[in-house]
């Protein structure tokens, strides 16, 4: 019998799909073949691996869930199934930094990965628009400073075009034009 | 009062149902505790709470029968053990049904597919027991587990790196997690799986 054999048998024995007779060798080859026991107990580790990852069928994700809920040795294990497939990477510390924290199912992941590249598209859209208004903002107090100087040279121009017809009234001072 | 009801386990009764497991005392207490522990597997495979408690009854009462003449052969011991275990496990279902009537025999904790929660401290702790490890078992197991879609092939890579097969890798990073599971274990003050 194959390891895969194995860790099959496990998911019939612990949904009850396996005939009375073969749940007895199964219980008996269990108390008396070490390699066989051991073999169950890799099954065990990859049924949980599986059941945290949430890749088992809606059925036997409830009884592992079952299981679980009832055994501690099972619920300490289901937590390092979960510890070690949560890490970022080799080196890196675990993901979850709360209390409660839970796993993200991996179509949650997608939506957060869509969400966060939609938001950075939105903030660049901002700034650039931020920028051009600051640019625009900065021309239209330029023209009107301009505009001002414009003034005032106009107003200048009054004067002295006021001042030179008085100074030719004054003192006969020929007309150019 | 009924017979056994009356009874309580002594050492002579227990002294006489480890010899019949092993002569050598040692190899005996080696047994009985690979027994045990293999029980509560079995209960907690069929959905038992506290099935250290339902293992400890099972053993109680195969070496009761022993005790009360019962022929057993050293190489009978597990299916005798097999025998008791059903009945009590037969008899745990009866006894939830009367102190909760309704409740189901394979009742079903809400899940919700693709989560599980656990504690930042359960993570510390792996993470100081990982930092215990061998470094290349350390690296070994991590990679094996790294998350990603291509699991499988990035584990036929490692597999290949290592000359090895598959089959071997996943019995060598089993064999690395049983480490690790059993300094989680004594960590948090309980017996070693």
């Amino acid at each position: 019998m194959t390891d895969d054999q194995e860790a099959r048998i496990l998911r019939e024995y612990i949904t009850g799909g396996l005939d009375e007779q073969s749940a007895t060798d199964f219980e008996h080859r269990l108390l008396t073949d070490d390699n066989f026991a051991d073999s169950l107990d890799l099954g065990e580790t990859e049924l949980l691996e599986a059941w945290v990852g949430g890749e088992l069928d809606e059925e036997l994700a409830a009884r592992v869930a079952d299981l679980v809920a009832t055994s501690p040795r099972l619920q300490a294990r289901a937590d390092t199934a979960f510890g070690l497939a949560n890490r970022r990477g080799p080196e890196a510390a675990f993901v979850v930094p709360t209390e409660e924290s839970a796993a993200v199912p991996a179509g949650r992941s997608k939506l957060v990965l869509g969400l966060t590249a939609a938001l950075l598209i939105t903030l660049v859209a901002l700034l650039y628009q931020l920028r051009a208004a600051s640019d625009r903002k900065a021309l239209e107090s330029r023209l009107q400073q301009l505009e001002s100087e414009l003034a005032q040279i106009r107003s200048d121009e009054i004067d002295l075009r006021r001042e030179l017809a008085r100074a030719r009234a004054e003192q006969r001072i020929p007309d150019q034009q | 009062m009924s017979r056994a009801a009356r009874w309580t386990l002594e050492p002579e009764s227990l002294g006489r149902f480890l010899l019949l497991l092993d002569a050598d005392v040692a190899e005996a207490g080696r047994k009985y505790e690979q027994l045990r522990q293999r029980l509560i597997r079995l209960l907690e495979w069929r959905g038992c709470n506290d099935a250290a408690a339902l293992a400890d009854r099972v053993i109680n009462r195969v070496v009761r029968r022993i005790d009360e003449g019962a022929t057993v052969s050293p190489d009978r011991v597990a299916g005798f053990a097999v025998g008791v275990a059903r009945l009590v496990h037969f008899e745990y279902l009866r006894e939830r049904k009367r102190e909760e009537p309704g409740v189901a025999d394979t009742e079903r904790a809400p899940f919700v597919r693709g989560t599980y929660s656990t504690t930042d401290l359960r993570l510390r702790e792996l993470e100081d027991s990982l930092d215990r490890l061998d470094p290349d078992d350390r690296e070994l197991v991590l990679r094996y587990h790294a998350p990603g879609r291509d699991r499988i092939a990035r584990r036929r890579a490692i597999a290949d790196e290592l000359s090895t097969t598959t089959g071997a890798l996943r019995v060598r990073v089993h064999r690395i997690r049983q480490r690790l599971e059993r300094m989680l274990e004594t960590g948090r003050g309980g017996e070693p799986a």
